[in-house]
């Protein structure tokens, strides 16, 4: 290369258009609007996008410089050569709108682009909220709840009726209904899925989510200036049809929402490298971010599911009118509309009631559709316009507990522990996530447990810190139908996963993985459950592997900051020398602040007994 | 013979166009007909059903994808301007999905999904308690017939969908 060829290079390097283009190929903006956010297992990164056309350059997935440089190309070409809608300004405003504002094209560009224009002035003034969808056990990728992007007219005050027709943007994998369960799990964790965001009218996934699966919602608000507002409205125009990578634990709809948010905020919402992005997560991380005065985001409005409402009408009823509903109908199949019981009230009453039965209704064929009620939902009907009208059919549901003010997920704590003998220690407990029978949250599935990742460590006098659980995960279902109206059979179940002492005494480990199911029902305040079914276990010093399981145990919220879970188990196994019999155990824990509990358990079996009382912190 | 052939492929083709301008004829003049009858019926003639009314949940639940963009019921339908119009389509779209809840809300007189299917529908504020009115009527008189009980979703719906038009002709 001669001198002046070299002299030319190194100016061309070092003009601004190629400094600028260098800064802008590393920007956490660019590298967003590319969703370069992947990491491989060489340490590469790349784009989440796997579709081709959301790129310009043919190695735009992978090189952002690349990307920028034909980007730029693109966006300056000659709109006469572009018929309407096909320029490329037309595809890629966002790309757009933050070159031109770093300088880097022309500010003056601009295409004919009648389909962009009428999404635009359609979300002109908007506001962008999120909706969290609580977790759903009847799935396990809904088992950490599900996050949606919400666009609502700004000005109108939120209220489920006008959440119903705004705008809803779900992200999620698009998976072939003939994927049975475990192959989806498979593919799930390993990336064999993509996804997309689509775009319908709320009322759709809120029929899915509150009427079918039972999920409570809640709608929030992000505070966005309007600069921010356009340009995340504008990449989601960009978003339209592209196909991510689709990876349960880390590239979800937390995530990839969480990025969004990221995207136009340019604050950071998620984690550097996390191991995986729960949708609560975003919503708290969100909270935390901004003044006091103007947070990120801001408290919208509770959504509750129909059996939350169902609930709800039904406790709003008197004692009489409770009594009265019963008279009405008293088991699945009788219906008596002239019981003296309902005739004798008040219209109004007989109106309350007759609500309260239609919501329970449609909460029973919802979850439990192979029931024949079909006849006693016309009668009911039919009754109920027979009377007049009465106002609200929703009622002022009682506010659960936002999901920004339930306990975090995670949680470490320390007790004293005393056991028989009179032999005294400490035990330190954590909990990676998520929560528990205690955990009292309004927010979370109701009667509901899923713990991943639990440990519990014990110290005694003289002896070394020992292992004595260690829960890899837990999951418990005691769903009851809501209240004693007719219900279905709804199964209750419980799985885990455990390596643990196996009795109160020391030197005897197993691995315990129990699977089982039962019923659940409610005494007056009480939930009354009992589970029954396989224990595998794999013990240090026998080769014993089958066992079967039974439990029963009385669940109490006692009120909103006392609760317990007395059980009694009991492991049959055909050959099991250190059997000591059917166990007691009784937990409680007591609300001392928001993320702060009292916790006291007591084990007692044949011959032995050990008890703890500590606190919990939850972060 | 070539004649024959001919005037064989001549008949045939006449009789084509007969054949094709009668089934025409009896496609297009219903519709003309439809196009200004208030009880066109989306369900039938605009494709509105199965694709929207998604019975298998796992699957749905599974994939977290329920509708891809709102309008991909609208695709083996026989859907015209006229005789299918946004508003329309839009309205027998919320009443197919929501019909159970629709109902309930109904026979009480008022809740979110009915007053987002009168909003849908373009009900003034002031005529929406004639409108609920008329519109539990109509419910009261389908309820009290033991065949409601059987008729099928589609119907039900199809049914509270003519009585909010006619409901709503205030």
């Amino acid at each position: 290369m001669t001198v002046f060829a070299r002299t030319i290079l190194l100016a061309a390097l070092l003009s601004p258009v190629a400094v600028l283009s260098d800064e802008l190929a590393g920007h956490p903006t660019w590298l967003a609007l590319l969703h370069h956010d992947r990491t491989d297992l060489l340490g590469n990164t790349r784009s989440a996008v796997v579709s081709r056309d959301f790129f310009f350059s043919p190695n735009g997935s992978k090189d952002p410089s690349a990307e920028l440089q034909r980007t730029r190309a693109m966006l300056e070409a000659d709109p006469a050569q572009y018929a309407d809608n096909e320029h490329p300004l037309c595809r890629f405003p966002a790309r757009a709108m933050w070159l031109k504002d770093q300088g880097f094209v022309d500010d003056d560009l601009h295409a004919e682009c009648s389909s962009l224009d009428e999404w635009l002035g359609a979300n002109k003034n908007s506001r962008i909220g999120l909706v969290f969808a609580n977790g759903y056990l009847g799935n396990p990728a809904s088992f950490f709840g599900h996050l949606l992007l919400h666009i609502s007219p700004d000005g109108l005050l939120p209220s489920e009726h006008a959440s119903l027709l705004e705008k809803s943007i779900n992200f999620g994998a698009d998976v072939p209904a003939s994927d049975g369960l475990l192959r989806y799990m498979a593919l799930g964790v390993t990336g064999g899925y993509t996804a997309t965001f689509s775009e319908t009218l709320f009322y759709r996934n809120s029929q899915v989510y509150a009427e079918r699966q039972m999920r409570d919602l809640w709608l929030y608000y992000l505070n966005l200036e309007q600069d921010q507002l356009d340009f995340l409205i504008k990449h989601l125009w960009e978003l339209r049809g592209v196909e991510f990578t689709y990876l349960f634990l880390t590239e979800n709809c937390a995530s990839r929402i969480g990025r969004l948010i990221e995207l136009a905020t340019s604050r950071e919402v998620l984690p550097a490298n996390p191991l995986w992005v729960a949708p609560e997560a975003i919503i708290l991380s969100l909270m935390a971010e901004g003044s006091v005065e103007t947070p990120l985001l801001r408290e919208g409005i509770h959504l509750p599911s129909r059996r939350s409402k169902a609930e709800h009408k039904y406790r709003s009823l008197s004692l009489d009118e409770r009594r009265a509903a019963h008279s009405v109908w008293p088991n699945r199949e009788e219906l008596d509309l002239d019981a003296e019981a309902f005739l004798s009230l008040r219209e109004s009453s007989r109106a309350a009631i007759l609500d309260s039965l239609l919501s329970h209704l449609l909460y029973l064929r919802r979850s439990h559709p192979e029931l024949e009620v079909a006849q006693v939902q016309r009668r009911l009907l039919a009754a109920r316009l027979d009377l007049p009208p009465s106002g609200d059919s929703i009622g002022n549901v009682p506010v659960a507990v936002p999901v920004h003010e339930m306990r975090p997920p995670s949680y470490i704590g320390v007790s004293g522990t005393s056991r028989t003998g009179g032999e005294f220690g400490i035990a330190v407990t954590a909990r990676a996530a998520q929560y528990d029978l205690l955990s009292g949250d309004s927010a979370r599935m109701p009667y509901s447990a899923l713990e991943i990742l639990a440990l519990d460590l014990e110290w005694f006098g003289e002896s070394n810190v020992k292992l004595n659980d260690l829960t890899l995960f837990s999951v418990t279902s005691l769903t009851p139908v809501p209240h004693r109206l007719p219900g279905g059979r709804r199964l209750s179940w419980h799985a885990s996963l455990a390596w643990r002492e196996s009795d109160l005494l020391f030197n005897d480990r197993i691995w315990q993985a129990e699977l089982l199911a039962g019923k659940s029902g409610r005494l007056h305040d009480h939930l009354v459950y009992g589970l029954f079914g396989l224990g595998a276990h794999a013990r240090s010093t026998l080769d014993e592997a089958l066992g079967f399981t039974i439990r029963g145990g009385v669940l109490t919220n006692w009120d909103q900051r006392l609760r317990s879970n007395v059980f009694l188990s009991d492991r049959f196994a055909r050959e099991d020398p250190r059997d000591s019999g059917p166990q007691l155990s009784i937990h409680g824990r007591y609300s001392l602040a928001p993320r702060t509990d009292l916790s006291f358990e007591l084990e007692i079996d044949r011959s032995n007994h050990q008890s703890s009382f500590g606190i919990l912190q939850y972060f | 013979m070539i004649f024959t052939l001919t005037t064989m492929n001549e008949a045939y083709s006449m009789n084509r166009l007969i054949a094709i301008g009668t089934v025409s004829a009896l496609l297009l003049v219903p519709q003309a007909l439809m196009a200004q009858n208030k009880d066109i019926n989306p369900w039938q003639h605009c494709g509105i059903g199965a694709a929207i009314f998604d019975d298998n949940e796992t699957a749905a639940a599974i994939s977290n994808v329920i509708w891809d963009s709102g309008s991909t019921a609208v695709t083996s339908a026989t859907m015209t301007p006229d005789t299918c119009s946004n508003k329309a389509i839009k309205v027998a779209e919320f009443i197919d999905s929501t019909y159970e809840t629709l109902a309930i809300e109904t026979a009480a007189g008022s809740g979110a999904h009915l007053d987002a299917l009168l909003t849908l529908q373009g009900v003034d504020e002031s005529d929406r308690l004639i409108v609920i009115s008329r519109l539990r009527e109509d419910l009261h008189e389908r309820a009290s017939d033991e065949r409601y009980a059987e008729i099928s979703h589609s119907d039900k719906a199809f049914q509270m969908y003519q009585s909010l038009n006619n409901a709503a002709e205030i």
